[in-house]
C-alpha cells in the first residue's frame, strides 16, 4: 500500500502515529522535521512516484478549514472545506491534484482534533447553517481503513446537528459507515463518470457497479446520499454514454432520496493544467483542444453548454430541480 | 517509436570501490577526460566516475559526469555507491539510503524507497570519517553533495545512494584497509544491479514525459524554428501522438512550408477538425 512511512518529528509520539508505525512495521519508518521536507521539494516527479507512495504523517498548524471555493457544492449556508489528507489513493487522469502537488506521496495530518476545534468555531460563527466539504484534496474515505476518519468526525457532526458536512469519494469503504448510526446532517456523495470514462481514466478506482452497491447500501441503510456527475468529459457519444449511466444509477438508487445531483464540467486552473500536460503529453485528454477562460482550462467543445443542458435534462428525468444543482 | 536511450551514471569516491564496476560491467577508460577518472560501457550507457573523497569532489564530480552526459539520454539512474560506516550494522552488510543528512548544514534529501532485499538507512554525510558513531546511521562523506548535483540532471526518484559497511563501532575507521574495501565493493555490484531492476518499471513514466515522434526533427529542420515555437512544435507533435494521429503527422510532415508560423497554424488547424478528439474506445 506504501512505500514507506515518513513522520514529523514533533508528533513522533503522538498515538495515532505510533498506532500506524507498528501497523506498517515492515515498511522503513523515515524521521522528518516538517513533512514539507518530502513533499514540496523541487525535482520530484509525480507521474513516477505514483507508482510507489508513501505516506507522510504530519501536523497541519492552522488553517484548516478554509472557504469553500465558489460553486464548489449546494446551498444551505457558509460553505468550508477541509483535508485531513492530500492526494489521493486513486489515480484519476483527469484529476487536479496531478497539478497542485510536487509529490504523489499521500500526507495524513493526525491532529484531528484541531480540525474539530475550527470546525466547531466556524459552526458558533454562523448559527444559520454552515456546510463542510471534505473530499477536496484527497478522498476521505478510500483510506478509512488507515485514517479512521469518520470514527472521529462523525460524532462531531452528529453532536452538530445544524452544521452538514458531505464527504466526497469514489471509495467502497463503507463498512465503517454501515456500522454507525446514520447521521442526518451528514451527505456521503459519491463521484461518477460514464462508464467509457471511468475504465479509460479512473485508474484504481472501483467500478461503477460496486461504488453504486456501496451508495445503495448506505441509502437503505438511512444514510444521506448524493450524486456528483464530475467531471464530464465530452466526447462523440457522451449524451448516450450518460443516459446510460443515468438509467444504472437510478435503478439501484431511490431517486426521491437522493440527497442532491449534481454535473460539472472536466475544468482546472490553467496553471495546474500545464502541470499536468508535462506529465502526461501522451496523454488524449490533455492533446484535445482545450479552452482556457479567466485562468481556467476547460475541454473546447464546440457544444459544451447544449450538451451540458442536454445532460441536465436527461438528469432532470430523475430527480426534481430542487436536487439538483450546476457544479461552477 | 522512439529508440530511448537509459544512462546508468555510478559516482564512486575511489578506484578501489569502482574496479568491481568496471570489471564486471566491462567498462573501459574514457581517456578524453582528464579532470576526473571515468569509464563507460562500449554502448555509452552506463557511466562511471572516480570523483575523490569528499563532498567538493562528489559534488564537482556528478555535476561533470552530468554534463557530458545529459544531452546523450532520455532517462538517467544516478548512483552513488560506496563504502560507509554505521552505528550497530555488521560490516559487509549492504544498505540504501531513505534518508540523506549533511550534517554540516543540516541539508537533507529524502530518495525514494524501492523494494530491494537490503537494508534501507538514514545516511549522514560527514567531513571528517565519523569515529563516534553516536546515531542511529550509516556514514559516508559525499552522498549529500552527490545528491544535490544529480537532482540537476535527473528526478529525484532515480537518485539512490548504496553503500557497504565497512566500519563500525567495534571496527573502527582505523580497520578500514584497500583490501577490505576492495572486497566490500565486490558486493555492492550486485547490489546496485538489484536497484536498477528495482527501479526500471518506473522508467516508462519517466520516457513517456519525453517521447517525440521522429518527424519533430524533420519538421524542424525544414525552417527556422525560434524557441518558443520549438517548444509549440514539440506540443502539436505530441498531442498528434496522443491522439493516434502520427500517420497524419507523418503525412504533413512531407508539405513545404514557407515559414515555421506557417508549419505551426496549420499542425494547429488540423487539431482543431470537429473530428479530432477523445476516441471511443
Amino acid at each position: 500500500m506504501f512505500s514507506a512511512i515518513y513522520f514529523e518529528k514533533a508528533i513522533k509520539d503522538h498515538p495515532r502515529v505510533l498506532e500506524l508505525l507498528a501497523r506498517f512495521s515492515q515498511l522503513p519508518h523515515i524521521e522528518c522535521e516538517r513533512y514539507g521536507e518530502v513533499f514540496n521539494r523541487s525535482a520530484q516527479n509525480f507521474r513516477i512516484q505514483k507508482q510507489h507512495p508513501a505516506l507522510i504523517l504530519a501536523r497541519k498548524h492552522g488553517n484548516c478549514v478554509l472557504p469553500a471555493p465558489a460553486g464548489y457544492g449546494f446551498e444551505g449556508g457558509e460553505s468550508y472545506y477541509f483535508s485531513h489528507m492530500m492526494n489521493c489513493l486513486y489515480d484519476c487522469r483527469y484529476c487536479f491534484l496531478q497539478g497542485m502537488y510536487r509529490s504523489a506521496h499521500y500526507v495524513l495530518f493526525i491532529n484531528y482534533e484541531d480540525f474539530a476545534a475550527e470546525i466547531q468555531t466556524r459552526i458558533k460563527e454562523s448559527p444559520e447553517g454552515t456546510i463542510f466539504y471534505s473530499g477536496y484534496d484527497c478522498d476521505s474515505l478510500a483510506m478509512e481503513p488507515v485514517s479512521h476518519f469518520c470514527q472521529f468526525f462523525m460524532p462531531l457532526f452528529a453532536q452538530n446537528p445544524h452544521a452538514v458536512l458531505e464527504i466526497r469519494t469514489k471509495s467502497t469503504q463503507v463498512r465503517d459507515l454501515l456500522e454507525m448510526q446514520p447521521i442526518a446532517n451528514c451527505v456521503i456523495a459519491m463521484s461518477f463518470t460514464a462508464k467509457q470514462a471511468s475504465k479509460r481514466f479512473e485508474h484504481k478506482v472501483p467500478s461503477i457497479e460496486k461504488r453504486l452497491d456501496a451508495l445503495g447500501k448506505l441509502q437503505r441503510a438511512g444514510w444521506k446520499v448524493a450524486l456528483r456527475f464530475e467531471p464530464i468529459v465530452y466526447n462523440s457519444k457522451v449524451l448516450s454514454d450518460y443516459a446510460e449511466l443515468f438509467e444504472h444509477v437510478f435503478s439501484v438508487l431511490e431517486r426521491s432520496q437522493i440527497h442532491s445531483a449534481s454535473i460539472g464540467e472536466f475544468r482546472m486552473p490553467s496553471d495546474f493544467y500545464k502541470t499536468i500536460v508535462k506529465l502526461y503529453p501522451d496523454e488524449a485528454l490533455f492533446a484535445s483542444p482545450i479552452e482556457v477562460i479567466d485562468g481556467m482550462a476547460s475541454l473546447q467543445e464546440g457544444a459544451g453548454q447544449d450538451t451540458l443542458a442536454a445532460l441536465e435534462a436527461q438528469l432532470l428525468n430523475y430527480v426534481s430541480p430542487a436536487q439538483y444543482y450546476r457544479c461552477a | 517509436m522512439n529508440d530511448f536511450r537509459v544512462n546508468i551514471n555510478l559516482v564512486v569516491a575511489l578506484m578501489v570501490e569502482a574496479k568491481p564496476f568496471i570489471d564486471k560491467l566491462k567498462l573501459s577508460h574514457d581517456a578524453k577526460h582528464s579532470t576526473f577518472k571515468i569509464y563507460t560501457s562500449d554502448n555509452g550507457n552506463i557511466n562511471l566516475i572516480v570523483s575523490g573523497i569528499g563532498r567538493n569532489n562528489a559534488a564537482a564530480a556528478t555535476a561533470y559526469l552530468g554534463a557530458i552526459t545529459s544531452a546523450q539520454h532520455d532517462a538517467a539512474f544516478w548512483i552513488n555507491a560506496g563504502i560507509a560506516g554505521h552505528s550497530s550494522l555488521p560490516v559487509g552488510d549492504v544498505v540504501i539510503a531513505n534518508k540523506l543528512l549533511e550534517r554540516s548544514t543540516g541539508r537533507t534529501f529524502y530518495p525514494s524507497v524501492y523494494p530491494v532485499s537490503f537494508t534501507s538507512t538514514l545516511l549522514t554525510t560527514v567531513d571528517q570519517p565519523e569515529t563516534s558513531y553516536l546515531e542511529q546511521s550509516a556514514f559516508d562523506m559525499e552522498a549529500s553533495a552527490f545528491a544535490a548535483a544529480a537532482s540537476k540532471f535527473s528526478p529525484l526518484e532515480f537518485i539512490q545512494c548504496v553503500k557497504v559497511i565497512s566500519d563500525n563501532i567495534e571496527s573502527g575507521v582505523e580497520s578500514v584497509s584497500k583490501g577490505s574495501i576492495e572486497q566490500a565493493a565486490q558486493t555492492l555490484v550486485a547490489a546496485v544491479n538489484e536497484l536498477i531492476e528495482a527501479m526500471g518499471p518506473d522508467l516508462e513514466h519517466c520516457l513517456a514525459q519525453t517521447y517525440l515522434p521522429k518527424v519533430f526533427d524533420d519538421l524542424r529542420s525544414g525552417t527556422h524554428f525560434s524557441a518558443t515555437q520549438t517548444v509549440q512544435l514539440k506540443r502539436l507533435c505530441q498531442r498528434f501522438s496522443a491522439l493516434g494521429l502520427e500517420a497524419k503527422l507523418n503525412e504533413m510532415a512531407l508539405l513545404t512550408f514557407t515559414s515555421s508560423k506557417e508549419c505551426i497554424r496549420l499542425l494547429e488547424a488540423e487539431l482543431l477538425l470537429p473530428e479530432i478528439g477523445i476516441k471511443e474506445h
